[in-house]
């Protein structure tokens, strides 16, 4: 039976630790890193140590950055009163590509889940109460889901009582979708967030 | 039987790959079963009303190797109302917890399904979730044939009225103070969360309502049930650790 050499070896077991990566993609990833030029392969290995060494939480909104604080919680031109409460990195990202938002964000990295074990204490809450005093509303922009749902209403009873005004991003039916598909949880909360024509 | 269909109650649900949901379904004919739901977590999936926790629904499934999967789901009740507050939607995550902990996957437990269907009703519409709660717990206990002996000391065989209690999980019931020395690692009852107790085992829960428990026979009665409970499906129930931090 043949074995692989040593190194081969290693680039394959170490390609399959990635997430949805078999042991048969690991070893065609490993060959066609072997095919590339080899600066394509050094550009593939800096470019893994950069991220791991230089991207940090930031020390104001906890987001993923290379300077700290990150170049949104910096940019004078944002509304410094208004903050976004999202649970993970791309979920800023995906509110930056509306180019509406001007206030500023803060990550919690994760939402309140009981059944997995994940409570308060494990989510960057610390650092958003720190940030509340200069604060006048905060979105809580967490995912519409029980998980996502039960952290905005810890926040909600965390928050208030700091006299901060505290609102959740609306739900309803998503552009583009049908009534006749939208459930009646959606349906229920579409109605409740209506507004006048 | 390559599709199916049941109504079942979602229990647990995570995220899987880059959209999809695997869910453990509390079927009432068919006990737990694990699907996947594909694309349930793009906006315009047409699955993702039906599959978010503790949702009832009438579940169309196609059946695989590992898990099955949905590819239709027609809700029957969401209960929005936990959504709106905290306390409610904890104690729903508790009772999920307890359930798939509970009920072995492919095991027909009907009259689980029942009790969890009509206590995440209660705990939707009742004035204190508190007391649904242990009522559940306690009836769960009841169904999985672990209900606590509480008339008569396991010991010696006396009624138990008065004087010092204790509940051992080991013996899977009450026993008096001078039979303590059977398992000394029973906790100590007292005499009205003891009436409470066998007041709850016995009640009908659509009267639960009218049921109001002190507020430290409930206290007591959350931290017997949690060891009884945790001692008989041998797990630490990680919801109820979080419950207390909120």
């Amino acid at each position: 039976m043949y074995y692989y050499v040593e190194p081969m070896a290693r680039l394959i077991e170490e390609l399959a630790k990635l997430p949805g990566i078999g042991p048969k993609t690991a070893q065609r990833l490993a060959f066609h890193i072997l095919n590339s030029p080899m600066q394509e392969a050094k550009g593939l290995a800096n470019a893994v140590i950069n991220a791991k060494e230089q991207i940090q939480y930031c020390e104001v909104c906890s987001n993923l950055t290379d300077v700290s604080p990150c170049h949104v919680c910096t940019e004078q031109t944002r509304d410094q009163a208004m903050l976004c409460v999202v649970e993970h990195p791309q979920d800023v990202i995906a509110f930056e590509k509306t180019k509406e938002f001007k206030g500023l964000y803060h990550v919690l990295h994760g939402a309140i889940s009981p059944m997995d074990g994940i409570g308060p204490e494990k989510l960057k809450i610390k650092e958003l109460l720190a940030r509340t005093p200069t604060l006048k509303e905060v979105i809580v922009a967490t995912n519409s889901n029980i998980e996502g749902e039960a952290t905005a209403l810890y926040l909600a009873k965390l928050l208030k009582p700091l006299g901060v005004k505290v609102t959740r991003i609306a739900h309803g039916l998503p552009v583009g979708g049908d009534l006749e598909y939208a459930d009646e949880v959606t349906l229920l909360r579409a109605l409740e967030g209506r507004r006048e024509l | 039987m390559a599709v199916y269909s049941t109504d079942a109650i979602v229990i647990r649900s995570r995220d899987y790959a880059e959209a999809d949901k695997i869910i453990t379904l509390f079927s009432q004919d068919l006990g737990k079963i694990q699907a996947i739901a594909k694309g349930a977590r793009k906006p315009k999936s047409k699955l993702r009303g039906g599959i978010q926790l503790f949702t009832y629904a009438a579940f169309q499934l196609y059946k695989g190797k590992s898990l099955d999967t949905v590819t239709q789901v027609e809700p029957k009740e969401s209960f929005f109302g936990l959504l709106t507050d905290l306390e409610r939607l904890s104690y729903a995550n508790y009772m999920a917890e307890l359930v798939d902990a509970a009920v072995l996957e492919n095991e027909n437990g009907q009259e689980i399904f029942l009790l969890t269907l009509t206590c995440l009703y209660l705990l939707q519409a009742s004035t204190s979730p508190k007391v649904v709660i242990r009522s559940f717990e306690l009836k769960l206990l009841q169904l999985l044939g672990y209900q606590p002996q509480v008339e008569e000391c396991l010991g010696c065989g006396q009624t138990t009225t008065g004087g010092k209690n204790y509940l051992s999980a080991e013996m899977g019931g009450v026993i008096c103070h001078s039979c303590r020395h059977l398992d000394m690692r029973s906790w100590e009852i007292s005499g009205g969360t003891l009436a409470v107790l066998k007041h709850l085992l016995q009640i009908d829960l659509r009267k639960l309502d009218r049921l109001k428990i002190p507020f430290a026979q409930e206290e007591e009665l959350a931290r017997l049930n949690k060891q009884f409970l945790g001692c008989k499906l041998e797990k630490r129930f990680k919801s109820l650790d979080i419950l207390a931090k909120l």
